[in-house]
């Protein structure tokens, strides 16, 4: 299996950045007018099809504590790119940034995931606009 | 240090460049004779943009101008990696130079019934915020994708031969389609198919394949969100080299178009070592719930 700095690699040798294609489309499913950031402690990742998920034990404003969950990418896509089943453990302190879905709920679409060290998860390796992501 | 696994990687892509498309290929026959087109691969430029497509609500290109691509702290919607899987799977695409899109009508002005493109536009207006059910896209609701919506680039699609059959095994919401060689004729009118009946012959190199029986469930693209149970398709995978497939659809809806319309584009077999994987769609979309939210009395 590769691992992450190997397939950043490939992906910078090849080259050429494509579209980003999901089986949904975000609009019809997550609101671009309410983003939102989290700070919180993992509970559960999902490797479930069509989209994995990550859930989020986080703190709101009275204290009380939430479980958020955020989309991620399809299994098979995280699959290839080296990441395993067991890469968050649960207790992970993670700050995600996402858009919310329409329903309302405590869900969104991770669209970053960071460590407390500043390193970003299931990225492929490197941040937004940095070599081997895929700019959109 | 590179491993082993990225070494192969990198060779599968040097190899691709180094295909001469201009050198006439003769491929290899399977035990009852026909070329040998088996293998995996990824397809590229196929579902190509009429012109002038209608603004779609829910398309996250940045091509759209209602898109959050669009937006101005430039966050789009998606996290990379959600492209950077098929980038994978297409190590050593990015120099091919082959015909793509929608190649008849050569202006890419699809000839839509004028009531028909009408409503399409209308249907288009009603996906966000979806209206109901049925204004939610097809593949969220992981219907079988039909011959267009098998997430190009990002899910390869396995090519199998056996006698009188080629079998096309998806990636893309773990289906397949058979395209029977024997000569028999399509199934009655009253069998009507997500993926279509297919029955095909072999001219050359060029597997011909003629899909009808389709249930009217499925789309082209986001911007022709659905196709009607008069469609008829035709298509021709020519076996280009040892790693290419070049392929054309025709495209014939008399309940839309006034006349058929042809799109291009070409397979590449993907890197060795790379694995088909399921990909069951229903496991665990939350796509209606997060539309719609929970149905009533559900737990949450």
């Amino acid at each position: 299996m590769l691992g992450r700095i190997e397939i950043a690699a490939l992906i910078g040798l090849i080259g050429g950045a494509a579209p980003v294609f999901a089986h949904h489309a975000f609009a019809a499913e997550f609101d671009v007018n309410q983003p939102v950031e989290v700070r919180g402690t993992v509970t559960k990742v999902d490797w479930v099809n069509p989209h994995a998920w990550i859930y989020v034990d986080v703190k709101d404003a009275d204290g009380k504590t939430v479980n958020w969950h955020f989309e991620l990418g399809a299994p098979n896509a995280l699959f290839r790119l080296g990441w395993k089943k067991d890469a968050i453990p649960s207790g992970t302190q993670v700050k995600i940034s996402g858009f919310r879905a329409k329903n309302g709920e405590n869900v969104g679409n991770g669209r970053s995931i960071i460590l407390p060290d500043g390193k970003e998860l299931f990225s492929g390796g490197s941040g937004p606009g940095s070599e081997g992501t895929t700019k959109q | 240090m590179l491993s082993r696994q990225l070494t192969t990687l990198l060779l599968a892509a040097a190899s691709l460049f180094g295909q001469a498309a201009t050198e006439p290929w003769t491929p290899s026959r399977t035990p009852d004779g026909q070329p040998d087109l088996q293998g995996m691969y990824t397809r590229n430029g196929v579902v190509g943009l009429e012109a002038s497509p209608p603004e779609n609500p829910i398309d996250p290109s940045s091509k759209n101008p209602l898109s959050v691509s669009n937006r101005g702290d430039g966050l789009g919607p998606y996290p990379g990696i959600f492209g950077q899987g098929g980038q994978v799977l297409r190590a050593g695409q990015a120099r091919q130079q082959r015909r793509t899109g929608i190649v008849d009508p050569p202006d890419k002005k699809l000839p839509w019934k004028p009531g028909e493109d009408a409503k399409r536009r209308e249907f288009l207006l009603h996906m966000n915020p979806a209206a109901d059910l049925r204004h939610v896209e097809l593949n969220a609701r992981c219907a079988l994708p039909g011959l267009f919506q098998g997430e190009d680039g990002n899910n390869p699609y396995q090519f199998l031969q056996r006698a009188g059959e080629v079998m096309i095994a998806y990636d893309y919401n773990h289906t397949s389609r058979i395209v029977h060689l024997d000569g028999r004729p399509h199934l009655g009118p009253n069998i009507r198919l997500f993926m279509g009946d297919s029955i095909g012959r072999w001219e050359g190199n060029t597997l011909v394949v003629d899909t009808t029986n389709f249930n009217g469930h499925v789309a082209y693209s986001r911007e022709i969100p659905y196709l009607s149970d008069r469609l008829h398709i035709s298509e021709r995978f020519t076996i280009a080299d040892a790693n290419t497939i070049d392929y054309e659809a025709t495209i014939d809806d008399p309940e839309l178009f006034t006349k058929p319309w042809t799109t291009a584009g070409y397979f590449t077999r993907v890197p060795k070592g790379v694995q088909s994987m399921e990909f069951a769609c229903a496991e665990g979309s939350q796509t209606l719930v997060n539309i719609f939210g929970n149905p009533p009395g559900a737990s949450k």
